[in-house]
C-alpha cells in the first residue's frame, strides 16, 4: 500500500478543526473522507491516515463520510481512530474496520478513597493487583469455565458475571449496552477460537493494556455538575481504570473471519484497495456469522472486565480492611472502542439501520440516549479515554452534536507518535521504571520492554485531542486523572 | 514473544496445515504458531518445515519448543495476529521474499 504525502496534501479545511478529501482525489471513493484535528494534530497524522481513510471511502454501502478522529494513526485496514457506518442493508461489515482485539475498551472505577490513604500503600496495593490480574504472553486467568459455560459467557457478557458472584446487579447498567451486545451466536466461532479463549477470562493482556491507579488533581475537574452526577467529587480522590479487550478468542475470530472474507469477497464482486480491508455484504451468510461471532467476543470482553474488576475489588478490600462498598468502589462507565454495531440513525431527514464501525474510537452518545442510567441520562454517556501510562486519561460525555455529526463516536486515546520499536530504541524499559517511580508513579510490568513501548513521549499530547473533541462538541470535558500506579501486560 | 534462551526446550510437536494459496499457507502457519502460544503456552524457536504441492499446497513442520514458565521465561510482545497489511510473498531471483506485518 502507498504511503505517499500525495493525499495529504489533497486535504482541505473545512471548518474549524475539521479537513475533508473530497472523493473525486482518489478513484474509487463514493463519500468524502474528513478528519477531526488541529492543525498540529493534522500534521502529526502519518501518510498512511490518509491512504487509509480513502481507502475506507471505497467500501460499498458507507453512508455519508469516512472519518477519522484526532488521535487517527496509521493502523490496518481502518486508521486507529476510523469510523465508518454502512447501510445495513446494502453495505459490508469488515473485520479490518473493527480490530483484531474486539471490544477493547476501557472502564473507569471510582473509589471514596483520597491520594492520602492510597498513597502509603502504593507499592503494596500495584503488588496485590499483579498478582490477582495475570497478564503478559501465556496468561491464564482464574475462572474456570466450560465450553458450555463459554458460551453462555459470549451470550450473556458482563451478566455472566454478576450471576456468578463476579460483581454487584448495579455494575451492569453503567456499561455501553448493559455490558451485553445483542446478536452474539457462538454457532459462529470456530473451535480454535474456543479453544484459544477459554482459560483466559480475568486477564489483561500485554502491548498497550493496563490497569492503573489514578487521582483526579487540582484543576483536574472541568465541568463540576458533570463531574458530581458521574461520582467524580474532589481534588484527591483515588479512581482505577483498566484497558483491555476479548484477549485470545477475539484475536482468534478476527483471524478466522479475515481470511474467510478474503476468499468471499469475489463471489460477491467485491473488490478493496487493502487486503486488511477485507469484507462480506452485511446481510450475506459470512457477513452475519461473522457479526455474530464478533459479538460473541464483545461480550466476552465485557465478561473480561468484569471479572477484573471483581479482583480489584477484592484487592482493595485487602489491603485497606475493609469491604468493596464501603470503599465505594463503583463502575463509573465501560465502553468499547473496537466494534461494529447495529444502530438507529438519522440521515438526510430519516432514520436508517447502520452498521457502525468504530476502530479505535468510542461510542459518545448524547444526553437522552435510551441505554444510559438515569443517573446519566441528562449529562450525556461518559468516553473514558486513556492517555499514555506516564501522562493520565480523560473523562468526556458525548453531545448531541456527535449524534449528528459522527453517529455519536469519538476519539479514544492520545494516538502514537512513533512505533514500538522507535520508542525501545530511545528508553530502556528498567530505566523508566525507575524515573517514573521518582515522579510518584509505580510500574509493574510482566514484560520490561514493553514498558518502553509505552513511554509518554511515544504518544501525542492528550490535552491536544481532548480540545478538539471539546471545541468541536464531539464530547465535552469533564476530568482529567492522572497516574499513580500502573500495571502492564 | 519470548527470549528462547530462557526457554527449556521439552516439547516436540507436529504441525500439518493445507492452503489453496501459498500466501494463505503462510498466513495459517503463522497463524497456528500464535494460536499454539495461547491454547497451550507452547513457544517452538526450532522448526523444520517443508513445503509441497501445487495448489493446493500442504505444509509439514517438525516442531521443537517449551511451555512459557512466568517464573524464568522473559516475556516480550504478545502477537495478536497476522494481518494482510503490507502483506507480500513473491518469488525472487534468489529464492522466496516475504513481508508480513504482526498485530501485537
Amino acid at each position: 500500500m502507498r504511503t505517499s504525502p500525495e493525499l495529504r496534501a489533497k486535504a482541505r479545511p473545512a471548518g474549524d478543526c475539521v479537513w475533508e478529501i473530497a472523493p473525486s482525489e482518489k478513484a474509487g471513493m463514493r463519500v468524502p473522507a474528513r478528519i477531526y484535528a488541529s492543525e498540529a494534530l493534522f500534521g502529526q497524522m502519518d501518510d498512511g491516515v490518509f491512504e487509509q481513510v480513502t481507502n475506507v471511502a471505497c467500501l460499498p454501502g458507507i453512508v455519508r463520510a469516512a472519518l477519522c478522529m484526532p488521535d487517527g494513526h496509521w493502523g490496518y485496514g481502518f486508521p486507529i481512530g476510523g469510523v465508518a457506518a454502512f447501510d445495513a442493508e446494502d453495505g459490508v461489515i469488515s473485520p479490518g474496520g473493527i480490530g483484531f482485539d474486539i471490544n477493547c475498551g476501557m472502564r473507569l472505577i471510582r473509589t471514596g478513597l483520597s491520594e492520602g490513604e492510597v498513597r502509603p500503600h502504593i507499592t503494596e496495593l500495584i503488588g496485590a493487583l499483579f498478582e490477582a490480574v495475570p497478564s503478559g504472553v501465556g496468561a491464564k486467568g482464574f475462572v474456570r469455565l466450560t465450553e458450555e459455560s463459554f458460551r453462555r459467557v459470549m451470550v450473556q457478557g458482563a451478566g455472566w458475571c454478576v450471576t456468578h458472584g463476579y460483581g454487584w446487579p448495579e455494575d451492569l447498567e453503567r456499561m455501553e449496552g448493559q455490558g451485553c451486545l445483542p446478536g452474539a451466536d457462538p454457532t459462529h466461532v470456530s473451535a480454535r477460537a474456543v479453544s484459544r479463549g477459554i482459560e483466559q477470562l480475568g486477564t489483561l493482556g500485554s502491548g498497550n493494556h493496563y490497569l492503573e491507579i489514578q487521582v483526579v488533581r487540582e484543576g483536574g475537574i472541568h465541568d463540576p455538575v458533570a463531574a458530581r452526577a458521574l461520582g467524580v467529587e474532589a481534588p484527591g480522590q483515588v479512581f482505577v481504570m483498566l484497558h483491555c479487550g476479548s484477549r485470545g478468542f477475539g484475536h482468534q475470530i478476527g483471524t478466522d473471519y479475515l481470511r474467510i472474507f478474503d476468499q468471499a469477497m469475489p463471489r460477491y464482486g467485491i473488490r478493496v484497495n487493502d487486503r486488511e480491508l477485507a469484507c462480506a455484504p452485511f446481510r450475506s451468510p459470512e457477513g452475519q456469522a461473522y457479526f455474530g461471532a464478533m459479538t460473541a467476543a464483545a461480550n466476552s470482553a465485557f465478561a473480561n472486565r468484569q471479572v477484573i474488576t471483581h479482583r480489584v475489588r477484592e484487592v482493595f478490600s485487602r489491603i485497606f480492611g475493609r469491604d468493596a462498598r464501603t470503599l465505594g468502589l463503583e463502575v463509573i462507565y465501560d465502553v468499547c472502542h473496537n466494534t461494529a454495531k447495529l444502530e438507529r440513525h438519522r440521515v438526510d431527514g430519516r432514520e436508517m439501520e447502520l452498521v457502525v464501525h468504530r476502530k479505535g474510537a468510542t461510542r459518545a452518545f448524547g444526553p437522552g440516549a435510551p441505554d444510559l442510567p438515569s443517573a446519566y441520562r441528562t449529562i450525556g454517556q461518559p468516553v473514558i479515554i486513556g492517555g499514555s501510562m506516564e501522562t493520565g486519561s480523560a473523562l468526556l460525555v458525548g453531545t448531541a452534536h456527535a449524534m449528528e455529526e459522527t453517529w455519536g463516536s469519538t476519539a479514544h486515546g492520545a494516538g502514537r507518535t512513533m512505533s514500538r520499536a522507535q520508542a525501545k530504541k530511545l528508553v530502556r524499559g528498567d530505566t523508566l521504571i525507575r524515573d517514573m517511580a521518582a515522579r510518584g508513579i509505580v510500574v509493574r510490568a510482566a514484560s520490561k520492554s514493553g514498558v518502553a513501548e509505552e513511554a509518554g513521549f511515544a504518544y501525542k499530547d492528550l490535552s491536544a485531542v481532548v480540545d478538539v473533541l471539546h471545541r468541536l462538541d464531539l464530547s465535552r470535558r469533564v476530568a482529567t486523572l492522572s497516574p499513580i500506579g500502573n500495571i502492564k501486560g | 514473544m519470548v527470549d528462547p534462551a530462557t526457554l527449556s526446550i521439552t516439547v516436540e510437536r507436529a504441525v500439518n496445515i493445507e492452503a489453496p494459496q501459498l500466501d494463505l499457507l503462510l498466513y495459517d502457519w503463522l497463524s497456528e504458531l500464535i494460536y499454539l502460544k495461547d491454547r497451550d503456552r507452547h513457544i517452538f524457536p526450532v522448526a523444520q518445515v517443508s513445503i509441497a504441492g501445487e495448489g493446493p499446497f500442504r505444509l509439514e513442520a517438525a516442531l521443537q519448543g517449551g511451555v512459557i514458565d512466568p517464573e524464568r521465561t522473559a516475556l516480550g510482545a504478545d502477537p495478536k495476529a497476522v494481518t494482510f497489511h503490507q502483506f507480500v510473498l513473491e518469488q525472487t531471483a534468489d529464492g522466496w521474499r516475504a513481508r508480513l506485518v504482526i498485530d501485537i
